[in-house]
């Protein structure tokens, strides 16, 4: 069953965590409480509209850590940030080689200050397409982020055991004239929770980028998330990210000037 | 006059080491001055020559408003290839045109990823323009097929060799991220050095295919007539265009190649500098010998006065000997510059072993032959007689105004 709907997949947590540590998107779902679903009754748009509806939060901080791997090289980064919707993003790096470097989502706006320089930067034009913080992940991806499910037409192409959780496996694909970083997606969404537990990122040529992996799932105040997703590029050898949530607090009252450009260069 | 000379001549001869260590001074000031220029003039034809026939072509076409963000190498703007071709056609004093699209991508081994251009070339076409067909060790990709060829350096820090596979990680037209798989066809050894360090080129239609382009390039390169002016052609190129309604923006690789050209004229205040300190040690040589000779000789120019010499003809009589030692200095720098770049040009300097590596910013690797530029000998004859025989005016006013009953008490 083809769905080609404005779907939101990218939301919340998810969104930031994109945004800020140029992690595979569709791997960090929070995602609540999921009633229990005989998988042959939901078709893909029901899957999606679930998964999103699940992922959804009014506002979020969160303490994180990241590890980036490039073969026998590993780096942490910490950082702290802070969600509301989908439209305002804040995140700060706490660890040394990083402290003070902030990035700044208002809407279609991305900003970045650097503590050294005391440089701020509108992210903008070619600049979209660089990596961020030394990952291959660009700020274009961080922001095309929210609106993935208006992008995309989902498939299901089964349902299957993954990590011992059945999956509903969805095969996303790039709607006709919508400029996209990855035109084919692969999705395997927990059946019981609706948490994007893997996720595979192919090229238009049809190769298989990226690969986001759920290793750890937590609940908070009666929401399920992924506390742990491993990034693997698949193009490079021993290469992996991983995003582990330390802490998060879930629809806390963030004041409106967290996300404000003079908090930015604070 | 015919005596003065001869008494030049002698005082010069007199002081014959003072003498010989000034003209030398300046012979080794203007022999330097004759070799760098040698080595410049050989260095921007090479370039010029390489630029021409590795990157930029005589002229070239690119969609309207690409050169502006030519840096950031768009594949937004594009032209269709067969239609400029079609319209090259009817275009006067063209030799051979060929399509190329220039991408931004990154070369992946599996374990290393480094930024680099990708190149599309037409494989049939590209060696009526260019001239990198001569540098490649192996096979010459074709059309249609997956494989490429890559710089000698990129190669060597990639460890990759023909037969090799990689990938070549790049972004569609419409920012998808692409990932094209192809074998190393043969490496690149040219005078270019980002050629040889940053460049992997694939078959156009490859290119074109996996950037979602539909054969579309991002220029149309040509090669001139011998003889034609690249202007002419470029103008009637643009007309032509124009005709056929194809919006397009024509250079020549002066246009092209300004920021190489702005190197090459910066180095004309550096031949400025050069020349300036000729000039400081000439004159500094000169009048220090003029005031030497001069004091040694008081009485005797005290005793030359008191016989009916006119100050003038002292004034003259030093300064003929300022311009002897010139006219040596002259001679002999002028004579070691062309036996340094008779050198020079047969035989060349190899930078490609000195400075391997090196980024000078500049279109030339391996050996650099010096070029002749007779003009600037000339001048450089010119300037050391010119400067030593006003450099000695001076000084020699000066010895001449002396008294000479106090010059004939002093002594």
């Amino acid at each position: 069953m083809m769905v080609g709907t404005g779907i939101r997949t990218k939301i919340g947590l998810r969104m930031a965590m994109a945004l800020l540590v140029a992690l595979a998107i569709g791997s960090t779902e929070l995602s609540g409480a999921g009633a229990a679903v005989e998988a042959a009754d939901l078709t893909a748009e029901e899957i999606v509209a679930r998964m999103d509806a699940n992922a959804y939060m009014a506002s979020a901080h969160l303490v994180a850590k990241l590890v980036i791997r490039a073969g026998s090289r590993e780096i942490t980064k910490q950082m702290e940030g802070w969600v509301v919707g989908n439209q305002k993003a804040m995140v700060t790096f706490l660890n040394p080689g990083d402290r003070g470097t902030k990035y700044l989502k208002l809407g279609d706006e991305l900003w970045m200050f650097f503590p050294d320089a005391e440089d701020l930067v509108k992210i903008s034009g070619h600049m979209l397409k660089q990596g961020m913080m030394g990952s291959d992940f660009s700020y274009q991806d961080a922001l095309e982020s929210e609106k993935m499910g208006e992008l995309y037409e989902f498939k299901l192409a089964g349902v299957e055991t993954y990590d011992g959780a059945r999956c509903y496996v969805l095969e996303a694909t790039a709607l006709p004239g919508k400029q996209v970083s990855y035109p084919k997606r692969k999705i395997w969404v927990d059946c019981e929770k609706f948490v994007a537990r893997r996720e595979e990122l192919y090229a238009a040529s049809g190769k298989l980028l990226k690969v986001s992996r759920v290793e750890e799932v937590k609940e908070k105040g009666g929401r399920t998330y992924a506390s742990r997703v491993v990034m693997e590029d698949k193009l490079k050898r021993g290469s992996s990210t991983t995003l582990i949530i330390e802490q998060v607090e879930f629809d806390v009252k963030i004041p409106d000037d967290v996300f404000s450009l003079r908090n930015l260069m604070r | 006059m015919g005596y003065l000379l001869k008494l030049a001549a002698r005082n010069l001869w007199r002081q014959k080491r003072r003498t010989a260590l000034t003209f030398l001074a300046i012979a080794v000031g203007l022999a330097a001055l004759i070799e760098v220029d040698c080595i410049m003039a050989g260095v921007d034809r090479d370039a010029i020559d390489n630029l021409i026939n590795l990157e930029t072509g005589d002229v070239r076409i690119h969609a309207q408003g690409y050169s502006a963000e030519r840096e950031s190498l768009p594949i937004d703007r594009t032209l269709d290839p067969d239609a400029v071709l079609t319209v090259l056609k009817d275009v006067e004093k063209i030799r051979a045109a060929t399509p190329r699209l220039m991408f931004g991508a990154r070369l992946n081994t599996g374990w290393e990823e480094i930024p680099v251009m990708g190149v599309g070339i037409d494989p049939e076409r590209d060696g009526q323009v260019f001239t990198l067909a001569e540098y490649v060790d192996g096979r010459w990709p074709a059309r249609g097929a997956a494989e490429a060829l890559l710089g000698y350096d990129l190669a060597r820090v990639l460890e990759l060799a023909p037969g090799d596979t990689f990938t070549l990680v790049t972004r569609t037209r419409d920012g998808a991220f692409q990932a094209i798989d192809l074998t190393v066809a043969g490496l690149i050894r040219s005078p270019h050095p980002q050629v040889n360090s940053g460049q992997v080129y694939l078959p156009l239609d490859v290119a074109s295919q996996a950037l979602a382009l539909g054969g579309a390039a991002t220029e149309v390169v040509l090669k001139t007539q011998d003889g034609a002016r690249v202007e002419d052609v470029s103008r009637n190129v643009r007309a032509a265009l124009e005709d056929a309604g194809i919006s397009g923006e024509v250079l020549t690789w002066r246009d092209a190649a300004s920021d190489f050209l702005a190197i090459s004229q910066s180095k004309q205040g550096f031949s400025a500098l050069l020349i300036f300190m000729i000039l400081v040690i000439a004159v500094v040589g000169v009048v220090n010998t003029i005031l030497l000779g001069a004091m040694e000789r008081v009485r005797e120019i005290g005793m030359m006065k008191a016989m009916g010499m006119t100050t003038r003809e002292i004034v003259l009589l030093f300064m003929l000997e300022a311009t002897g030692i010139g006219v040596l200095g002259s001679v002999t720098g002028c004579l070691i510059g062309i036996a340094g770049n008779a050198y020079l040009v047969s035989h060349g300097i190899d930078i490609l072993e000195s400075y391997k590596g090196l980024d000078i910013g500049y279109p030339i690797a391996g050996v650099i032959r010096g070029a002749w530029n007779w003009p600037m000998i000339a001048e450089a004859f010119l300037l050391g007689i010119v400067v030593s025989w006003v450099a000695s005016y001076i000084p020699a006013r000066r010895v001449a105004a002396q008294d000479p009953i106090a010059s004939l008490r002093q002594g």
